[in-house]
């Protein structure tokens, strides 16, 4: 298999579900542009109710009900690994936010059971040893080696979320998904996962997409992040010719860089740290009365894109902050 | 120190926590009551009456039970309670076998293939509104008297409600497991039989719990009326005497029975399935 360039490239894609009291469509995700390349750890932040989820769902291939927006150059795209998006498979890993294990298979048996989904039954039967040899290496390696045969009930939250972990990279994903893993587990627990989280990912080199809506997590962990928000302008202005408040889906209104010395867990204290979590969280975007219009949003990951319609962008000029610039219409 | 004294209320009001011997003493006293105001009535009736019917002392009603658990049958041969029991605990247990695998089955693919849903969850809500009794003379009439029809009332009783709510567990289940366990790389059958079947059974277990009282009552209907043997048939056959003497026994022997079945069903649930119910645990 040949190794794209980017492990997500979404153009111009638009989500739209209809409103179950009125039968009209509301648009949840308006016109999005992401790109991803191996490697990254990006954190999709956004208020609540932004469609993080279900960005996700799309990418994951359990949502396939998304549009792609027609501009100059064709259609746009939605490739995961340069292919369009497929089902659910074992290119993409997920961890999801509860209860993410097997309640009725022990530990042990919830690493293993992506290697035995892999293999024949047979092979399964003859390289049982092997099998479990293996999940027991992937146990050490969240720590959790002396409670293989416990039952996931018998564990904590934390823990729980660790071999959650080790059961996805068992499968060896292209790309981990996680949908807000640690929002349910306390203060000290969430920030030992973190760290555990942060240290397998430079070990392992794995592409990783967080969902969370927590700035200072954001911060923490990512090598990207990026802000999907519905709180924007553009130029259809506020209200449309009937005099009717436009509803505007959702778009990647920042799209930054995060430089490595600010990450790690003993920087919680610094001055740079409390610096980013502030700039993001008094920023345009992350609060519904703090908007920026769509040529000034702040692009500035060298993989940030924004390809703009005639509507949301009457001068045609684009954005100025991005590396890219093009200004396509509909 | 400062410690304040609150009290606690021993019976009244919500905040109350009776001590255990208190709890106990509780929930004996209105089979006490019940238990005392039978023999007083009872005993008084007889008094008036030596032929009393209706409601007959324990030493009637133990003389008669003698008869009918430990004295084989002129007729047949068989003692007739062990005989009545063995033939209505088959029934029951053919009825409810077929019952739960219908329900597992069924509600298996409503839940987890949307094509199945489309096509029978409608179908299932339809049954589900017959009133069992109402069919019983198509099946006597179809099935005929004997042991297939009584067998097929208890399933119709019993099935409907249990494939919906088996559909219902089923589909929490898998609500966030399934694309979960597509990448990990699981085929549709492995979801099926390896990561939802497994779950699905304490759920089942639970469910027949509750559907056991329906089980019981169609039973008997069956067997009141038509049967030749079974405890539906024997109590409706005394009746015509008035012979409380016999049913008041049968009663209590499936109020017996009843805890039996439920005693065993837990059993199973907490030594074979101890992890049931407690992922909400963080």
């Amino acid at each position: 298999m040949q190794h794209p360039q980017y492990h997500i490239l979404l153009e111009n894609l638009y989500r739209r579900f209809p409103n179950p009291k009125t039968g009209l469509l509301t648009t949840v995700l308006e016109n999005v542009d992401l790109k991803v390349s191996p490697g990254e750890f990006v954190v999709l932040l956004g208020p609540s109710g932004c469609g993080k989820s279900t960005l996700f769902r799309i990418c994951l291939g359990a949502d396939l009900g998304y549009e792609l927006g027609v501009d100059q150059e064709g259609e746009g795209k939605a490739l995961i690994n340069g292919a369009p998006i497929q089902l659910p498979d074992t290119t993409r890993g997920l961890v999801p936010q509860k209860y993410p294990l097997y309640p009725h298979l022990s530990v042990l048996q919830n690493v293993m059971i992506g290697l035995e989904f892999k293999h024949s039954m047979f092979h399964r039967f003859t390289h049982h040893k092997q099998l479990k040899a293996e999940a027991m290496e992937y146990l050490r390696m969240v720590d959790l080696a002396q409670h293989a045969d416990k039952m996931p009930y018998q564990l904590s939250g934390g823990q729980q979320q660790r071999v959650a972990i080790a059961q996805t990279l068992i499968t060896s994903p292209g790309i981990v998904f996680m949908d807000e893993p640690f929002g349910a587990l306390d203060a000290s627990t969430r920030e030992r996962v973190q760290l555990f989280m942060l240290e397998l990912w430079e070990k392992q080199k794995m592409t990783v997409v967080f969902v969370t809506h927590d700035i200072a997590e954001a911060v923490i962990l990512g090598s990207r992040i990026v802000l999907l928000s519905q709180y924007y302008t553009d130029d259809r202005g506020d209200v449309d010719n009937f005099g009717k408040p436009i509803q505007r889906g959702s778009k990647i209104v920042r799209d930054i860089p995060l430089s490595r010395e600010v990450l790690p867990m003993k920087a919680k204290g610094e001055p740079a740290f409390a610096a980013m979590v502030r700039d993001i969280n008094e920023g345009a975007g992350w609060k519904p009365d703090h908007r920026r219009h769509v040529r000034d949003f702040d692009l500035t990951h060298p993989n940030s894109f924004s390809t703009l319609t005639e509507h949301e962008d009457k001068t045609g000029l684009g954005n100025g902050n991005m590396h890219k610039k093009r200004t396509v219409s509909v | 120190m400062n410690a304040q004294k609150i009290r606690v209320p021993r019976f009244w009001g919500m905040h109350a926590k009776p001590s255990y011997a208190l709890s106990l003493m509780l929930s004996l006293v209105l089979f006490i009551i019940l238990v005392a105001a039978y023999l007083f009535f009872s005993s008084a009736r007889n008094r008036e009456n030596p032929d009393e019917k209706l409601m007959p002392t324990p030493t009637k009603m133990f003389t008669s039970f003698k008869k009918v658990a430990f004295e084989a049958d002129v007729k047949t041969g068989k003692v007739i309670f062990w005989n009545d029991t063995f033939v209505s605990l088959r029934r029951l247990f053919i009825g409810a076998t077929i019952a739960c695998t219908i329900a597992l089955m069924i509600g298996m693919n409503v839940a987890l293939f949307e094509g199945m849903n489309a096509l029978l969850l409608n179908f299932l809500r339809f049954w589900n509104m017959i009133p069992p009794p109402v069919l019983l003379p198509v099946l006597f009439i179809v099935f005929g008297v004997e042991e297939v029809s009584k067998i097929v009332l208890i399933v119709i009783s019993m099935a409907p409600a249990m494939t919906l709510a088996m559909y219902t567990s089923v589909s929490k289940i898998a609500g966030s497991q399934i694309i979960r366990s597509f990448t990990l790389g699981a085929s549709q059958l492995e979801i099926v039989y390896r990561i939802v079947l497994p779950q699905a059974l304490p759920h089942l277990i639970e469910i027949l719990r509750t559907s056991l009282g329906i089980a019981w009552y169609s039973l008997i209907l069956a067997e009141a009326l038509a049967a030749s043997s079974g405890i539906g048939y024997r109590i409706f056959l005394v009746r015509r005497y008035l012979a409380m003497d016999v049913i008041i026994p049968y009663a209590l022997w499936v109020v017996v029975l009843g805890y039996a079945m439920n005693f065993v069903l837990g059993q199973i649930l907490a030594r074979g399935f101890s992890w049931h119910g407690k992922q909400e645990k963080s």
